[in-house]
C-alpha cells in the first residue's frame, strides 16, 4: 500500500464524508469513523468507481470499509 | 429557501451535489404518503421545494413481469396533481416515467397488449398533460438523459443490490446540472443576447478571403456543420433569444454574403444588431447592449477565437464566453445540448418571444458609450513575442503563399511566386521581412510580411494577417523596413496603396503610421512618403 494511495482515498473520503482530513490516517475504518455510515459508504464508492474508472462488485463493497483496503485496491489499478 | 428531496429508492449521492441549495432527503419510499398526508414534511411550511424523483420500475412493480394489477404509477400522478394544486406556493419538480430496458416479454414487448413500452408512454403522456395544466410542477425529461448518454453508463446494478442506489455518479452529476438549469429556466433567469462571431463561426474560412460564395456553407460535405449551426440558431430566436453580430470585417463582403449565399439560413432580420468593422470586440459588445439596452449580464458572446474570446472575457466579466467546441462538426450538437440549456434554457415559450427580434429592432435606441475599457491592460498581459526574419531562405514558400492568398491587409497585392521570392532574398537590392507571431493562447506563425526595394526606399508588398489587427505587429515590421532602409544611407521611405474590391481596411494605413500622401491617383492608387534620416 502506497503513501500516495494513502493520501489520495483520505482526501476522497473526507470530501464525500464532509470530514477535516486531520479525522483520518492509514488505520481509520468504518468502525473508527462514526460519519462512515451505510450511506455514507455508498458514496465512497461511488466516488471510487468514478475517480479511478472501475466497475466494484458487491463483494467488494462489503469488504472496502477501511482505508487499508481502499487505497490497496488503487494501488492495483 | 430549502428543498424536500422525495423518492422510492436512495438519491442521497444526490444531495452534495445540488450544493448550494439546501436540500433534505425525505424518509425512504415514502413518496406518495408524503404527497397525500397532509401533516407530511412535505406539506410544512419549511420545504418551499419539492423533489420527486422517483424509479419507475420500483413503482411499476409485478406490471413489469407481466402481471396485470394496479401499480403506484397512476396514484403517483394523481398525487403529484393534487399536492400542487394544495401547495401552489410550493414549486414541485419532478420527472418523466423511465423504466429500464429489462423486458420480460422480450421481442414480443411492442407488439403485445401488456407492454411496458406502451404502458410507459401512456402515462408519460398524463404525466406532460398534468404539468401543462399545473403551473408549479415542472417536469424534466429523465428519457432524454438516458437516451443521450445511455442506460449502461448510468445505471449500477451493483449499487442497487448494495444499497438501492439505481444510479452512477456519472448520473447523479447530469442529473444535479439538470435540475440547476431547469429551475433556472422556470425562474425565466437564462440570459438574452447571443454576440456571434462571423468568419469560422457561422461559416467555414474567411468571407474577404474567400469571396461570399466560397465560404464553408452547404448542405452536402462539410459545410453542413455551418449550415445545421444556423438552423439551431435560427430555432433559438423562435424562444425569445436576440441573436447580433460581432465581426471584424468589411461590411461590403458581408453584405454579400447575406444579399447573395443562398446557402445562408439566417438573414439580417434575424439579428438584433450588426456590428462588422475593426473595431475592438468589447467595445461593439456593449455598444450592443447600449443599442438593445439590456445588461452585459445576459450576453453570451460566441467565436472560434481563443484570443478575441480572452479580450472579452477579460475586459466584459459579465458577459459568458463559452469555449469553442475543438472541432468544427461538433458545432451543432455542442450548441444545442451544452450552450442552449446552460445560458438559453426556457420553460415557458410565449407568443411575444417569437417576435422579439423584430421587437428590438424597431426599438433599437443609441445609448453614449460609457465603458470603461482597458484594451492596453490587456494586450500585455497576452505576452505577444514576435520574431522577424529578413531574407531567410527557409520561409520563402511561406513568403509566396502569404502574397497569393492575402487579400485584405495587403497594401499592393503583388502576388508572387516561389522564384521571385527567392530571388528577393537572394538580392542585395531587396529585403524580405518575415514576422512570426505567439503568445499564451499558442503561434499564429508568420503572420506578417514586406518586401522591401532597397536602393529606391519603397516598400513593395506589405501585408499582414487580419487576426493579429491592432497588437501592435504593423508598427514592429515598419521599424524594421526603416532600420533597413537607413543601413542603405535612404533618408525617405516610400508606401504605396493600390485599392481592390477587398483591400479598403487598409486605404489609410499609411497615414496612421506617419506617412504623409504625396499623390493619388484616378485610378485610387496612392503614393506617401515618410522622412526617417
Amino acid at each position: 500500500m502506497s503513501e500516495r494511495a494513502v493520501r489520495e482515498i483520505i482526501a476522497l473520503i473526507a470530501a464525500e464524508l464532509e470530514i477535516p482530513e486531520s479525522r483520518l490516517s492509514a488505520a481509520s475504518s468504518s468502525d473508527t469513523t462514526p460519519e462512515w455510515d451505510s450511506v455514507g459508504h455508498l458514496n465512497i464508492c461511488l466516488a471510487v468507481q468514478d475517480r479511478y474508472g472501475i466497475s466494484l462488485d458487491m463483494e467488494a463493497i462489503g469488504e472496502l470499509t477501511s482505508i487499508t483496503a481502499l487505497a490497496g485496491l488503487i494501488d492495483k489499478t | 429557501m430549502k428543498t424536500l428531496l422525495l423518492s422510492n429508492i436512495n438519491m442521497q449521492p444526490l444531495v452534495a451535489l445540488l450544493k448550494p441549495a439546501e436540500v433534505v432527503c425525505g424518509a425512504y419510499n415514502s413518496i406518495l404518503m408524503d404527497l397525500v398526508d397532509p401533516e407530511s414534511p412535505a406539506a410544512s411550511d419549511e420545504f418551499d421545494r419539492v423533489f420527486c424523483l422517483f424509479d419507475t420500475d420500483s413503482l411499476l412493480g409485478d406490471v413489469a413481469f407481466g402481471e396485470e394489477g394496479p401499480d403506484q404509477c397512476e396514484t403517483l400522478i394523481a398525487a403529484l396533481g393534487q399536492f400542487c394544486n394544495r401547495h401552489p406556493g410550493k414549486i414541485v419538480l419532478a420527472h418523466t416515467f423511465c423504466a429500464s430496458t429489462s423486458r420480460w416479454l422480450s421481442f414480443a414487448d411492442l407488439a403485445h397488449p401488456q407492454s411496458l413500452r406502451s404502458r410507459e408512454a401512456a402515462l408519460n403522456e398524463r404525466l406532460i398533460a398534468l404539468a401543462r395544466e399545473t403551473a408549479n410542477l415542472l417536469l424534466i425529461d429523465l428519457e432524454a438523459i438516458v437516451r443521450r448518454h445511455g442506460e449502461a453508463a448510468l445505471m449500477s446494478s451493483t449499487f442497487w443490490y448494495a444499497g438501492r442506489i439505481r444510479y452512477t455518479k456519472q448520473m447523479f452529476r447530469i442529473l444535479a446540472t439538470t435540475i440547476q438549469q431547469a429551475l433556472e429556466a422556470y425562474a425565466n433567469r437564462s440570459r438574452k443576447v447571443l454576440v456571434l462571431d462571423l468568419d469560422n463561426t457561422l461559416w467555414g474560412g474567411i468571407v474577404g478571403e474567400l469571396g461570399p460564395l466560397d465560404v464553408a456553407l452547404s448542405e452536402e460535405g462539410g459545410g453542413r456543420c455551418f449550415r445545421d449551426f444556423q438552423r439551431a440558431l435560427k430555432a433559438l430566436t423562435k424562444t425569445g433569444v436576440l441573436l447580433a453580430i460581432c465581426s471584424k470585417n468589411n461590411a461590403a463582403d458581408v453584405d454579400e454574403v447575406f444579399d447573395r449565399n443562398e446557402m445562408m439560413i439566417l438573414s439580417r432580420e434575424d439579428f438584433a444588431s450588426l456590428r462588422v468593422d475593426w473595431q475592438p470586440k468589447p467595445e461593439n459588445i456593449v455598444d450592443i447592449a447600449n443599442a438593445l439596452d439590456l445588461g452585459l449580464d445576459s450576453f453570451v458572446f460566441i467565436d472560434d477565437n481563443p484570443v478575441e474570446r480572452a479580450l472579452v472575457a477579460s475586459t466584459l466579466p459579465e458577459v459568458a464566453v463559452p469555449e469553442f467546441p475543438r472541432r468544427v462538426e461538433d458545432l451543432p450538437q455542442w450548441f444545442s445540448r451544452e450552450i442552449v440549456p446552460r445560458y438559453f434554457g426556457k420553460y415557458f415559450i410565449g407568443e411575444e418571444d417569437r417576435n422579439k427580434t423584430a421587437q428590438y429592432r424597431a426599438n433599437e435606441v443609441r445609448h453614449t458609450l460609457s465603458a470603461n475599457l482597458d484594451l492596453g491592460a490587456f494586450l500585455a498581459e497576452l505576452g505577444i513575442e514576435c520574431t522577424l526574419h529578413v531574407d531567410s531562405a527557409d520561409l520563402v514558400t511561406r513568403a509566396a503563399q502569404m502574397t497569393q492568398k492575402t487579400n485584405q491587409f495587403n497594401l499592393t497585392t503583388r502576388r508572387y511566386q516561389v522564384p521571385d521570392l527567392k530571388r528577393f532574398v537572394d538580392s542585395t537590392d531587396h529585403a524580405v521581412i518575415l514576422l512570426d507571431y505567439k503568445d499564451r493562447f499558442g503561434s499564429e506563425g508568420a503572420v506578417g510580411l514586406a518586401i522591401l526595394d532597397l536602393p529606391a526606399g519603397r516598400i513593395d508588398t506589405f501585408l499582414m494577417s487580419c487576426r493579429v489587427i491592432g497588437r501592435g505587429v504593423e508598427e514592429r515590421i515598419i521599424g524594421k523596413a526603416i532600420e533597413l532602409f537607413r543601413q542603405r544611407g535612404i533618408a525617405k521611405m516610400v508606401g504605396e496603396f493600390i485599392p481592390t474590391r477587398k483591400n479598403g481596411l487598409v486605404a489609410s494605413f499609411y497615414e496612421g503610421q506617419g506617412f504623409s500622401l504625396v499623390s493619388q491617383a484616378e485610378d485610387g492608387r496612392k503614393l506617401y512618403e515618410r522622412i526617417i534620416s
